[in-house]
């Protein structure tokens, strides 16, 4: 094989760099044609998650007592949702003067169960946590328990049974709500459209029943539910991957209903490559990643969790135990918000919501 | 008694055409999993009359256009016998080196791209690179620390938030078509047609093969294997800051939330392609194939509307099974030395 010259080995591929370079200039941009539409207002959501109060009793300051508080986040500083939950405990935990311990789980079950161990060996008084497997911490629990730490957990059951043995009470971040407002605003935007699910390919009960409660309330607003496609790696690939599949099977969908951020801005980049710009999309969380594809017009809205306050929350019932500042109830919601390009400069963001805390202003 | 005669030496017989594939598929590792290619095509296509559209084959590819740059990077790092665990890390750092470059100096977005590949690459080849080429470290434990390392400095630097973007040449980087192509896959032929040249045509290539197939004895022979493993490294880095950028241009945002497991499937596909891992062997044609396999293989099974968990498990059967293949074509049987992940390479400079 004959062999090239320096010069002409760099030379050669910067050519095909400048040469790419120039076709990109020369080819002009199409801007993204999809706007939020415009609609009226969707009626409040009624379901059984309403009978349950949206926080605990405001905790009092007791001057004299200094309390330690652990927070795990179940996935990691890369989940923007989860870490926020924690920032939302820390916060409050700051305000009433509270010690403050974070650590991470990294979506592993023994690590859930080390992690509690060591706040418990770090003597914390009380632990907020999102349990990955309910029945991995039973023993911990028990411990904890033994040594009066007070526990909260965060979406430990989600449906009609808010008991969750072991945990002194729980926060949930409305599963059902999410469902209904997801579903709700999809009729006003998509009327009696044909639906699309992107749920979750990892067994996750609170995913599997939430595509369960899109197809209820799709069935309440006349939608047509054609079909489900799983986001097999939880990110904006697994997203895109979900929704190519959902796209080549299906020669209409007016729009998807996904079940985090990640699936929607993933089901949007698919369904912009396929060229199928009509597509509605409305997502989960609220993460900025949401927030900003909801700024773009890349997906039709966001239903965002209430996640400082659910972490606020779960401080702020820990120190109501550790305080014997009357009884928890054994769950509050935090219920979810819809986000449209509309409301996006109305609605309090996170970072606001946790300023506001660290004022010294309480979830309530 | 005989006139003494020049002859002629008959040249030699030429094969039939059958012999002929069989030679040239004896060298090419990555044919049969190019025939595989072609049969879940053919398959796909039967099954599922929508498989084979002009849409879905767009939407294929430039599903792909991530896995593909990052693989093609890790190729030329595996054939000098490396690894880089780092890419799916620099990776989400390099759409904020894009930011940075874009947003906070208002550098053009042309030259932002160019910048921030420069970027990646200088990153690879100066932390990755002079760590295992010219320190002799094991490449396993380097990439092991620069994927956490790269990872967490772009959780710092982005405050675990995404950052969203307006640029048209992104935009159309991301879904705009020339000639009736997405710019993406233009990008991607680009790549590959460069890497190719790269790895065939010139002395870097030849001592990139040389590094892979015996440093000391490439070291011996004149070859600067330090410089060509700090450059393989550097390169790799570069077409994952490249894999960025296609990032942001999709979503129109830098988002921290990584793409930790690509360097997963990137893996698979330069496997499937026939690159070794003990360097030295393969090339980036293979590797697109492997790509393409992959891509075909999970879009045919998202088509077919198998269970996610189904999906994972008859890609993982499949992945193993065609590079058993390769293995038992080469005629080798399958082995695996745990131990030299993580042993110093032999004649280090």
């Amino acid at each position: 094989m004959s062999r090239i010259s320096p010069r002409v080995a760099v030379g050669v591929p910067a050519m095909c760099v400048l040469v790419a370079a120039a076709a990109l200039l020369a080819v002009s941009a199409q801007g993204a044609a999809t706007t939020a539409a415009t609609t009226a207002a969707i009626k409040p959501y009624r379901g059984f998650e309403t009978k349950y109060p949206q926080s605990f009793p405001i905790p009092k300051k007791v001057a004299g007592k200094k309390f330690t508080i652990g927070c795990q986040n179940p996935v990691g500083p890369g989940n923007e949702t989860t870490a926020t939950f924690c920032k939302g405990v820390q916060a409050e935990a700051s305000a009433l003067g509270m010690k403050y311990i974070g650590l991470d789980d990294d979506l592993s079950i023994d690590k859930q169960v080390s992690n509690f161990a060591q706040l418990l060996a770090r003597r914390a008084n009380a632990i907020a946590l999102y349990p990955l497997a309910p029945n991995a911490l039973r023993a911990s629990l028990a411990k904890a328990k033994k040594q009066g730490v007070a526990v909260i957990g965060l979406n430990v059951t989600f449906t009609k049974s808010a008991k969750a043995p072991g945990y002194n009470a729980q926060v949930w971040e409305g599963r059902d709500t999410e469902a209904y407002l997801s579903v709700a605003q999809m009729a006003q935007i998509a009327p009696h459209g044909k639906i699309a699910i992107v749920g979750i390919g990892a067994p996750v009960p609170a995913i599997k029943y939430l595509a369960q409660r899109y197809r209820f309330w799709a069935k309440q607003f006349g939608l047509q539910i054609v079909g489900e496609q799983d986001n097999p790696t939880d990110d904006i690939t697994g997203g895109r991957q979900a929704m190519s599949g959902l796209l080549g099977k299906y020669s209409t969908i007016d729009g998807v209903l996904a079940y985090n951020d990640e699936s929607a801005v993933g089901s949007y980049t698919a369904a912009r490559s396929a060229g199928r710009n009509g597509v509605k999309i409305i997502g989960i969380n609220g993460s900025s990643l949401g927030i900003s594809a909801l700024k773009a017009g890349h997906v039709a809205a966001i239903v965002q969790v209430d996640a400082v306050n659910q972490g606020a929350q779960a401080a702020g019932g820990a120190y109501d135990v550790l305080t014997k500042h009357g009884k928890l109830p054994n769950v509050v919601v935090r219920r979810p918000h819809l986000l449209t390009k509309g409301n996006l400069g109305s609605v309090a963001s996170w970072s606001n919501e946790l300023a506001r805390i660290k004022s010294g202003h309480l979830s309530h | 008694m005989t006139a003494a005669t020049d002859v002629e030496p008959a040249p030699p017989a030429r094969k039939p055409l059958v012999g002929r594939l069989w030679s040239w598929s004896s060298g090419n590792q990555f044919v049969g999993v190019l025939a595989l290619l072609i049969c879940l095509v053919i398959a796909f296509s039967i099954v599922e009359p929508r498989f084979f559209t002009v849409a879905n084959i767009r939407v294929m590819l430039t599903g792909v256009a991530i896995l593909w740059m990052v693989s093609l990077g890790l190729t030329v790092v595996m054939l000098t016998g490396g690894f880089d665990l780092s890419l799916g890390s620099m990776l989400s750092l390099s759409g904020f080196i894009f930011i940075g470059f874009y947003l906070h100096l208002g550098i053009p977005a042309l030259l932002a791209v160019i910048l921030t590949v420069v970027a990646g690459a200088l990153i690879g080849g100066l932390v990755n690179g002079f760590l295992i080429g010219r320190v002799g470290m094991p490449f396993l434990v380097v990439t092991i620390g620069t994927l956490s390392l790269y990872q967490g400095v772009t959780y710092l630097v982005s405050n675990g938030q995404t950052t969203s973007l307006t640029s048209s040449l992104l935009d159309a980087i991301g879904f705009n078509t020339a000639l009736g192509i997405p710019i993406t896959v233009w990008i991607m032929i680009a790549t590959f047609f460069v890497s190719l040249f790269v790895l065939r045509m010139t002395y870097f290539g030849r001592d990139v093969y040389a590094t892979g197939g015996n440093p000391a004895a490439a070291r011996l022979a004149g070859v600067n294997v330090t410089r060509t493993l700090i450059a393989a490294y550097a390169i790799a880095g570069g077409m994952a800051a490249l894999a960025g950028v296609l990032q942001d241009a999709f979503i129109s945002a830098a988002s921290p939330a990584g793409s930790g497991t690509i360097i997963f499937d990137a893996t698979a596909a330069v496997l499937l392609g026939g690159t070794v891992l003990g360097g030295g062997i393969g090339g980036v044609g293979g590797t697109v194939v492997g790509v393409l396999f992959l891509g075909v293989l999970q879009n045919g099974l998202s088509l077919a509307g198998l269970a996610a968990a189904w999906q994972q498990v008859i890609s993982g059967a499949i992945v193993i099974l065609a590079v058993l293949g390769q293995q038992l074509q080469r005629g080798r049987r399958p082995t695996f030395d745990p131990g030299a992940l993580f042993r110093r390479r032999r004649g280090r400079a």
